[in-house]
C-alpha cells in the first residue's frame, strides 16, 4: 500500500518593510492592514513597544496576536523570529501574505535572506521607507549614518514618504541622491505611508483571479494574456528591458515542455521559480507604475514582441 | 558564640594594604575574623585550626565579571573546539584537531542520547584534513539530525537529515547554503538566514535558565577558582527570583551570583520597572537590579561598530543591537533611576557613543559612585579612557582576546597599531580607572588565573607579544580578578579582598602567583575554593 503524497504546501510570499526610526514603518502598516484589498495579511513587528494597530481596526487579541475584522492579523516578535515564523507558517490557517516589519536598525538584507532560504516562503520585495525631512540628516549621523545606508541599498522598492513636508525641488534632488545609493529600485514618493498595496505586495486575488487590478493610490496597472510557452529566458530578457516606471511585474507562463513557471519583478529585480503544483500555465501577466509616465501602449507592443504575435 | 575556625596556609595574599601577607585567616559565620598569624588572631578566643590548606596558597575568591550562565546548558552537547576544555564535571576534553576526531566524538555520543545530535566550539581554520561536510556527518547518523555548530555562531555545518528539514538540496539556491562542485549542498550553513529554517524545524526552546544550567555553570566557575560570577544579561523577571534562590542560597550551591537583565526587546520604562523590582529581591548569594544592554557586534565577526580608518581586511558589517536615539533615552532613564547600568561595547565607535549616552544622562541626572561599566570596550584610546576617568565610568577589558583572536586582529580585523592597544590594562591603570578582566564564558574559557595570564604576558597562540606597552604587573592582574571585578559589581564592600568584615570567600592555588615566573602563572594549579568560610569540595 502506498502512503499518499504529501501536499507541498505554497509558499507564503514575504514582504520585508524596512526603514529607520521616525520613517513611517507603523503608519504604513496600519495604511496596509486597512486597505488589504482581500488579503489576508499577517504583519510580524520584530521591534518592541506596543502594537500601535489603530483601534478601530482592532477584532480581538489572543496571545500576542491582534486579529482584524478583514481576516488580517498582527503580531510582535521580540527576540523570537523563528518561532513566530514555525507558529505563522504550521496548520492549515496560513497567511496568503507576510510582511515583516524590521526594527528600526535591522539589516534587511538579513531578513531577506531568511525569506530566501525558508521553504515555506517566497522572498516577494523589500521595502525600504525613508522620511524626505530627515533623510539627509539620517545620512550625515555619525551612528545612524551607516545604518540607513544599507538600509537604502537592501531595498528593491524605495517609498520616499514625508513627502509633502519637503518642496518639489527637493523631492527631486532626493530622488536622484536615492538613485545612486541604490540604483536597482523603483522609487515612489508618498505621505502618511499611503502606498499602493498591490505595489508592495504585489497584485491583489491573483490567485483567485489573474487579470487587471484596480492598483489604485495614483498608480495603474496593465495585464496581459498569451496562448502558447514562453521560454523562460526570453520572459527574463522582457522583464529586465521594461522602462524604469515599471514598479512591479507578476506573471505565470508554460515553458516549452508544458509545465508552468512564476516571474516577478520589483524595482530592476528579476526572479523567475518553478510555480506551485496544480497552477493554470496559462500565461498572464500583470505590470504596475505610477499613473504620470504608465503607458500601456509599451508594455502591449513589448509583450506582443515577446508571444510573437 | 559561634565557632571560629582558624585556616593555616603557606601564604594568604590578602590585596589589603594593612597585611598584603599572611599565614592564618580565622573565620566565624562565614567572615573574616581576622588575618596575620595564629599568636595575633588568638585573641579572639579558642578556635578550630583547620590545617587543609597548609601547604597551598590563599587568595580572595576570584571574580569572574562577565561570563554567560548559558554555558552550563551548552555542555549537554559535545564538545567539538580545538583547544582542549574542563566540562562542569572536571573532565578534560582534549582539542580536536582533525575532520575524523570530530565524526568519531559524535559517534560516540549518539547512543548518550536520542533525537538532534548537536556538537559545539567547532572551528575548522584549525582542523586538518578534509573540510566537515555532510558526508562526514552522514557516517554519524544517516537518520537522526546532527547538528556542528561553529564557534563564531555563524556557521554550522549538518548531516543530510538535518538538510531534508530545511528541505535544501540541489534546487535550493539562496544565500548561505553552501554547494560543492556537484551541486549539492554540502552541509555547511551560512548565518541565521540559512540556519533558520532547521533550528525552526528542531523546535528548539530557547537556552534553558533553570537550576541543572546554573548549577553546571557553578561548577565550571569552581574548577576556575571564582567564587562570585556574573551571568551579563538574563532575561529574568522578579517572579523568577524565589525559584533561582531556591538553590542559589542552599550551602551546596558554590558561588555567589550577580545576575543582570538583559535591557532589550521592550520599551525602557518596562526595563527600569522590571530592574527596580528585582533590586531587592537579592541575598548574599544573588545579586540583583544592574541592566545590561549590548551596542554593537564582534570585531572577529566584522559586526563591531568602529570610527575611521575602520576595519583592516574585510567588509564593515558594523551593527546596533539598539538604536542611538534609544539608547540615549534608556540609558538617561535608569540612571536618573539610580540603576546600574553595564553597556557591551566591542568597537571604538560604539564605545564612543556609550560615552556621549553616559555623559548626556549624568549631565540631567549627576550622580556619584554610579559604577556605570563599559563591558568588552577592546579598542578604546588613551583619549577615551580619560573620558571614562572624567565621568566616573568603569570598565572590564577581555584580555582573553589578546590571546584568543590576536593574531586575527593584528593580521585580519583591525592591523597592528589598534590590535597593540587593544584592551588597554596599562593606560586604564595609569588614568585610574578601575578595572576588571574577564573570559565571557563560553566565548572563551572562564579562567581568571588565566585571563592574568593574557593582561600580563599579551601572548598570542602564535607567540607573538601583542602590545608589550600595556602589559601589566601579576599584582596588579591579580587586582583586576578580585578586588577590580568585585568593584564593577558594586560588591567590594563584601568581596575582592580577605580583611575583616568581608565574606571568607578564598581562592585555593598551589602555587603562590607572584612567586612563579609571570609565564608560568597560567599553569598554577587550582586546588580548590572556600565560600563563606565553608570548602566547596574536591576537585576531583
Amino acid at each position: 500500500m502506498r502512503e499518499p503524497p504529501v501536499p507541498v504546501p505554497v509558499p507564503v510570499p514575504a514582504t520585508i518593510l524596512a526603514g529607520y526610526l521616525g520613517a513611517g514603518k507603523t503608519t504604513t502598516v496600519n495604511h496596509l492592514l486597512r486597505h488589504a484589498g482581500g488579503r489576508r495579511l499577517l504583519v510580524l513587528v520584530n521591534d518592541f513597544g506596543a502594537l500601535p494597530i489603530d483601534g478601530d481596526l482592532i477584532a480581538g487579541r489572543e496571545g500576542g496576536v491582534i486579529t482584524l475584522a478583514n481576516g488580517c492579523a498582527c503580531c510582535q516578535v521580540g527576540q523570537d523570529l523563528l518561532g513566530a515564523l514555525a507558529r505563522a507558517l504550521a496548520g492549515p490557517a496560513r497567511p496568503d501574505h507576510l510582511l515583516i516589519e524590521a526594527s528600526g536598525i535591522a539589516d534587511p538584507v538579513q531578513l531577506a535572506q531568511l525569506a530566501q532560504a525558508e521553504p515555506l516562503l517566497r522572498l516577494d520585495a523589500v521595502a525600504t521607507l525613508v522620511d524626505a525631512a530627515g533623510i539627509r540628516q539620517r545620512l550625515a549621523d555619525r551612528w545612524a549614518g551607516a545604518t540607513v545606508r544599507r538600509q537604502i541599498g537592501a531595498a528593491g522598492l524605495l517609498v520616499l514618504n514625508k513627502a509633502d513636508l519637503v518642496a518639489p525641488e527637493e523631492l527631486a534632488a532626493l530622488c536622484a541622491l536615492l538613485a545612486d545609493l541604490a540604483p536597482g529600485a523603483a522609487r515612489l514618493a508618498t505621505r502618511q505611508g499611503r502606498v499602493a498595496p498591490d505595489l508592495l505586495l504585489g497584485p491583489a486575488g491573483w490567485r483567485s483571479a489573474p487579470g487587471p487590478t484596480g492598483a489604485g493610490h495614483g498608480y495603474r496597472s496593465w495585464s496581459g494574456r498569451a496562448g502558447g510557452a514562453i521560454p523562460p529566458a526570453a520572459m527574463r530578457a522582457f522583464l529586465a528591458a521594461l522602462p524604469e516606471w515599471v514598479h512591479r511585474v507578476k506573471g505565470i507562463a508554460p515553458d516549452p515542455a508544458g509545465s508552468a513557471y512564476a516571474c516577478h519583478r520589483v524595482g530592476r529585480q528579476v526572479a523567475i521559480e518553478a510555480a506551485p503544483a496544480g497552477t493554470d500555465p496559462a500565461a498572464r501577466i500583470v505590470a504596475i507604475g505610477p499613473a504620470g509616465p504608465f503607458a500601456p501602449a509599451v508594455l502591449e507592443s513589448a509583450w506582443a514582441a515577446l508571444c510573437g504575435s | 558564640m559561634p565557632p571560629i575556625t582558624l585556616f593555616s596556609a603557606r601564604a594568604i595574599l590578602t590585596m589589603d594594604r594593612n597585611c598584603p601577607r599572611a599565614t592564618h585567616v580565622a573565620v566565624r559565620e562565614g567572615k573574616v575574623l581576622g588575618v596575620g598569624t595564629a599568636e595575633s588572631l588568638a585573641g579572639w578566643g579558642p578556635a578550630l585550626l583547620d590545617t587543609r590548606f597548609a601547604d597551598k596558597v590563599l587568595l580572595p575568591g576570584f571574580v569572574e565579571g562577565h561570563a554567560h550562565a548559558m554555558t552550563g546548558h551548552l555542555w549537554k552537547d559535545t564538545y567539538l573546539g580545538h583547544m582542549e576544555r574542563i566540562d562542569p564535571a572536571g573532565r578534560r576534553w582534549a582539542g580536536l584537531g582533525e575532520t575524523e576526531a570530530v565524526v568519531a566524538r559524535l559517534s560516540a555520543a549518539t547512543a548518550a542520547r536520542a533525537g538532534v545530535l548537536m556538537g559545539w566550539g567547532f572551528d575548522p581554520l584549525f582542523v586538518a584534513g578534509e573540510r566537515l561536510s555532510r558526508q562526514h556527518l552522514d557516517r554519524v547518523s544517516a537518520t537522526r539530525p546532527v547538528i556542528v555548530l561553529h564557534s563564531n555562531g555563524h556557521l554550522m555545518t549538518v548531516n543530510s537529515a538535518a538538510l531534508a528539514l530545511a528541505a535544501y538540496d540541489r534546487t535550493t539556491c539562496v544565500p548561505g547554503v553552501c554547494k560543492d562542485a556537484a551541486g549539492e549542498p554540502t552541509g555547511e550553513l551560512h548565518e541565521m538566514a540559512a540556519m533558520g529554517p532547521v533550528f525552526m524545524r528542531l523546535g528548539l526552546a530557547g537556552l534553558q535558565s533553570g537550576e541543572p544550567t546554573y548549577r553546571a555553570f557553578a561548577e565550571l566557575a569552581r574548577r576556575a577558582g571564582v567564587t562570585t560570577a556574573t551571568d551579563l544579561g538574563a532575561t529574568i523577571a522578579a517572579a523568577d527570583v524565589p525559584a533561582l534562590r531556591a538553590f542559589i542560597d542552599r550551602p551546596d550551591f558554590p558561588l555567589r551570583l550577580a545576575v543582570m537583565l538583559m535591557a532589550h526587546h521592550r520599551p525602557p520604562a518596562e526595563i527600569l520597572a522590571e530592574a527596580l523590582a528585582l533590586a531587592p529581591l537579592g541575598s548574599d548569594k544573588l545579586r540583583l537590579g544592574a541592566v545590561k544592554i549590548v551596542l554593537d557586534g564582534s570585531i572577529q565577526g566584522f559586526t563591531a561598530q568602529l570610527r575611521w580608518p575602520g576595519y583592516y581586511r574585510g567588509t564593515d558589517h558594523g551593527l546596533w543591537n539598539i538604536a542611538p536615539e534609544q539608547l540615549f533615552e534608556l540609558v538617561a532613564m535608569l540612571n536618573a533611576a539610580g540603576v546600574q547600568i553595564h553597556i557591551h561595547t566591542n568597537g571604538d565607535l560604539a564605545t564612543d557613543l556609550a560615552l556621549e549616552a553616559f555623559a548626556a544622562a549624568l549631565a540631567r541626572t549627576p550622580r556619584f559612585d554610579h559604577r556605570h561599566t563599559l563591558q568588552h570596550c577592546q579598542m578604546a584610546d588613551a583619549a577615551q579612557f580619560r573620558r571614562m576617568k572624567a565621568l566616573g565610568l568603569a570598565c572590564n577589558l577581555f584580555a582573553n582576546h589578546l590571546y584568543y583572536f590576536g593574531d586575527k586582529h593584528y593580521e585580519l580585523t583591525i592591523g597592528p597599531d589598534r590590535a597593540e592597544r587593544m584592551n588597554a590594562c596599562a593606560t586604564a591603570l595609569e588614568l585610574g580607572v578601575p578595572f576588571a578582566i574577564h573570559s565571557d564564558e563560553p566565548v572563551t574559557p572562564i579562567g581568571p588565573l588565566f585571563t592574568a595570564w593574557c593582561a600580563v604576558n599579551r601572548r598570542t597562540q602564535e607567540g607573538r607579544v601583542l602590545g608589550a606597552a600595556q602589559r601589566i604587573s601579576v599584582e596588579a592582574a591579580l587586582r583586576a580578578i578580585t578586588l577590580g571585578a568585585a568593584h564593577t559589581l558594586h560588591m567590594d564592600d563584601t568581596i575582592g579582598s580577605i580583611e575583616i568584615g568581608k565574606w571568607a570567600d578564598f581562592t585555593v592555588l598551589d602555587e603562590d602567583p607572584t612567586a612563579v615566573h609571570p609565564m608560568a602563572l597560567r599553569e598554577i594549579g587550582i586546588a580548590g575554593t572556600v565560600l563563606a568560610g565553608q570548602p566547596t569540595g574536591a576537585l576531583a
